[in-house]
Order: structure tokens, then sequence, then C-alpha cells
């Protein structure tokens, strides 16, 4: 591999980085839950914030955020949508979740009542999410000729695939939150659930972007093959 | 949209691998004065703290954490130019995961704006030692060795590059540009960095066991050299990254 690929495959590494972050963070934040809290859940991944997970559920959200802001992709649309999704990364960390214990505390980065800071952290992960639904319906899906490969073509679909999975989460969500918070359902922890299936949806997306699927050997051969059709 | 790519942007990652770069030097930079103002700001703390790791025991311990994991995560995915950048940086990254999930332990002073409970000790804390020392040691190590050589760089260097292949054993390889005044004058910047780094290195621990006894320094010493530290390294990837204008060689880079 020439030293340019090498540079380009670090790009391509960081994506699939990405997607292995957006699955582990709900395995992660439950398993180092349990040393805390034992045989037990919390409500929601954003709850873990007041266990001995904190430090992994920051360390992952402010790593993605900070890579999405960073992230140039195609063109002004991917340039604008990484950036929004990414600030929207910043203040789910900035104005952390209420605390399910019983007193009120000042949390957060602006030291707001933590029930207000609340409502400013779901509106946050909910506008994360849709844009990251975006990113993955109509940014990941274009290509680079009119005419896409069928292997292009399959991708597309489970681009798709992931987008609607996250949306449909998030719709999911909301509902709960709004109308059946006190129904004997909250026993099975909804929001966690569909948190976690909404980031292994994210996740999936962006490790097929960044070909993680795709043997070594194959993707040095294409990476040069590309390079050679680049116009410079 | 529709669906196609424009034809100026379809090698995203060509341009990328620079901002990456980028990113790491000004978050190491940014770092110690984000903490710092935060702190004034909104965390309480009416002094500068002993060291930069004690701001994990204040309310920026998210910004401590997260800037650093940030760090590594880039460090983790920069491959470099050949087996050496990729190990270095490898290590790198796992001693700053090091840092930001081993916390200090605090003993010289207690602040009311140290509002965490300290969940460290002894054994965690001479980790966190640890894997600070190898760190900078690292980061030096890549300013001084790494970053001083001339490689052909596919960016800065541009169609030269192309036309100045040679394919051996059926590959392409790049020839090697001859060192430009300006990477003389890009090199010196590193060299300078990676020396003040090792100077950090040598001043924290020996401020920190030996001169804190018969010199209590009001003005946090090894908070200030550590900032220095971490600029130092921030500049060092700043000036690799094609910042700054007038250290850049004329072809565009």
């Amino acid at each position: 591999m020439r030293a340019s690929d090498r540079l380009r495959s670090s790009y391509l590494g960081i994506r699939t980085a990405i997607g292995v972050l957006g699955i582990a963070l709900p395995v992660l934040v439950s398993l180092l839950g349990f040393l805390e809290l034992g045989p037990a859940f919390k409500g929601s991944i954003s709850a873990y914030y007041y266990t001995n997970a904190r430090d992994v559920l920051v360390a992952v959200l402010a790593t993605i955020a900070i890579f999405l802001l960073s992230y140039r992709g195609y063109g002004r649309i991917d340039d604008a949508a990484t950036n929004a999704s990414g600030l929207f990364a910043l203040g789910i960390l900035a104005f952390p979740t209420y605390r399910s214990d019983r007193y009120v505390d000042r949390v957060g980065l602006f030291l707001l009542n933590d029930r207000v800071s609340d409502i400013v952290h779901t509106s946050f992960a909910a506008a994360f999410f849709l844009s990251l639904a975006f990113i993955s319906i109509f940014l990941f899906t274009r290509s680079r000729e009119t005419g896409s490969s069928v292997a292009k073509r399959r991708r597309n679909r489970l681009y798709r695939a992931c987008g609607a999975v996250m949306v449909a989460a998030i719709l999911l969500i909301v509902a709960f939150l709004v109308f059946l918070q006190r129904s004997p359902l909250a026993r099975f922890k909804p929001v966690l659930v569909l948190e976690s299936v909404a980031l292994f949806a994210f996740g999936t997306s962006w490790l097929v972007k960044g070909k993680a699927f795709i043997p070594r050997a194959r993707r040095d051969r294409r990476f040069s093959l590309e390079r050679r059709d680049d116009p410079q | 949209m529709n669906g196609i790519i424009p034809e100026n942007r379809l090698t995203p990652e060509i341009i990328s691998y620079k901002t990456m770069r980028l990113i790491i030097g000004v978050l190491a930079i940014a770092l110690p004065f984000s903490l710092l103002a935060g702190s004034f700001l909104v965390g309480g703390c009416g002094r500068v703290l002993g060291s930069i790791s004690a701001y994990y025991h204040t309310r920026m311990r998210d910004l401590f954490v997260g800037v650093l994991c940030a760090v590594s995560l880039f460090l983790f995915s920069y491959k470099g130019y050949d087996l050496e950048d990729f190990l270095l940086c490898k290590f790198a990254s796992l001693y700053a995961l090091g840092i930001a999930f081993c916390p200090t332990l605090v003993k010289n002073e207690s602040l009311a704006c140290m509002v965490q409970p300290m969940y460290t000790n002894d054994i965690v804390s001479g980790f966190h030692y640890f894997f600070a020392a190898g760190f900078f040691s690292i980061i030096a190590c890549i300013s001084l060795c790494v970053f001083t050589k001339t490689h052909p760089d596919p960016v800065a260097v541009g169609e030269a590059v192309a036309d100045g292949e040679v394919v051996a054993d059926g590959e392409a390889v790049a020839a090697r540009p001859p060192m430009t005044d300006m990477k003389k004058n890009r090199n010196k910047v590193y060299v300078g960095c990676g020396i003040a780094i090792m100077a950090c290195l040598v001043l924290i621990p020996l401020y920190d066991f030996v001169l804190r006894k018969w010199l209590p320094l009001p003005c946090s010493p090894i908070f200030w050299l550590e900032t220095l530290a971490l600029v130092s390294f921030g500049a060092s990837w700043l000036v690799k990254g094609g910042a700054i204008p007038a250290l850049n060689d004329e072809a565009g880079a």
C-alpha cells in the first residue's frame, strides 16, 4: 500500500471506530452498571451518567461528537448535517438527564436544575438520532456515478433500513414518555432498549460505510484502484 | 441532492487526514485553557489547581475525560506513514485512555470546587502517573523522530509525487522529494516542541517528588509545566497539519 493510501485508510478506520463505539456504548454502560447496581438496569443510557459508568458514557459521546464535527464528507450538506449532529451530541453531554434519586440537584455544564436539564437533554437526544437517520438515509446512499453497482444498491438498502430503525425508535421513545410512562410497560426499561436499538442501527450503518466488513486485502486493493481513477 | 456526489468532492479522505492532525493539535492546546476558564466561570474554583489531572475532581470532569478520549480516538485511527508511526500512535492512544480512566489522587490540596468524591486510590493514581509519563514520552518521540522525517506527502507535493512515481516489484512507490527550506524550518519547530516536552517530563517529577518539600511554590508549577507540554504537543501537530501558513511549502500545503 502506498503512503497516501495508508493515510486514506486512517479515515475509513475512523468511520469504523465510530461504528464500534456506537454499538459498544449500551453494552459497556450496562456491564459497568452491574458493578454498582447488581443485576439491574437503569431506565435509559443517559441515566448511567449518575453511576460509575459516567466517564465511559461521556468519553464515547464526546468522541463521536468531535468526530462528527470534524467530518467533512462529500459536500456542503454532509458537512452541515454531521456538524449539526455533533453539536446535538455535545448538547446531550452538557445537559445531563434528571437524577432518579430523591433530591433535586444542579447538574451539567450550566448548573441547571436537573428537571430542566432533562427537558433540554431529551430534545438534544431526539435531534441527535434524527440527524443521524437523515445522514444514513439521504447522504450515505449517494454514489460516485449515475449507475451504481449491485453491491452499492444492497448497501443503500441497509443504510435506509438503519435510518428507518432510528426514526422508529425515536418515535416509540417519545410515545412512551408522553403516554405510557406510568404503565406496567415501564418495568421492561423500553427507553434503554429502544436507545440501544437506535445505537446499533447507527453503528451498523457507519461500520458498513467504513467498509469494516470487507476483507483487508480487498479493501487495500480497492484504495489503490480508486486513487488511480481520482482526478488529482 | 440528486444522489450523485459532486465531482470536486470525490476524495474527502485525502483532505481529511490533515484535518485529523489539526484536531489533535487544537484539542491538546485547548484542554488546559478550557479547563481553567470553565472552572473559573462555572466550576467555582477561585485559583489554579495543582495539576491538570486534578480537574477530574471538579465540575470540569466531563470536559477532561471527553477531550482526552477524543484525542485518543484520533491518535488510534491515525495510521501515519509506516509501522513506526502506527505503533507509536496506538500506544499514545492507549496511554491517553489510561490517563482519563485512572484518576489521580489529590493529596496536597482540598478546595471547595472539588465536588466529586475521590473515586481513586494510591494504586490507581500510580497508574495515572505511569500513563501520563508514557503518553508524553511517546508524544515527544513522535515530534522528534517521526515528524522530522521526509516522506512523500500526497497533498503537500501533489502532482510532483504523481510524476515522480517509480514502479518497484509491481507496486507504486513515490519518490522521496528533497527537503525544502520550509521543511527544515518545520523540523526546527518539531525538535523544539519535542525538547520542551522532554524538559517537562524531567521537571514535573523533579518538582513533585523532590523540590516541593524545599520550595513549595504557590503558583501551581505542575499545572503550568503540563500546559507547556500540551501546548508543545499541539503546536507540533498543528504545524504537521499545515495550520501555520508561514511554514508551509509553496506548493499549496
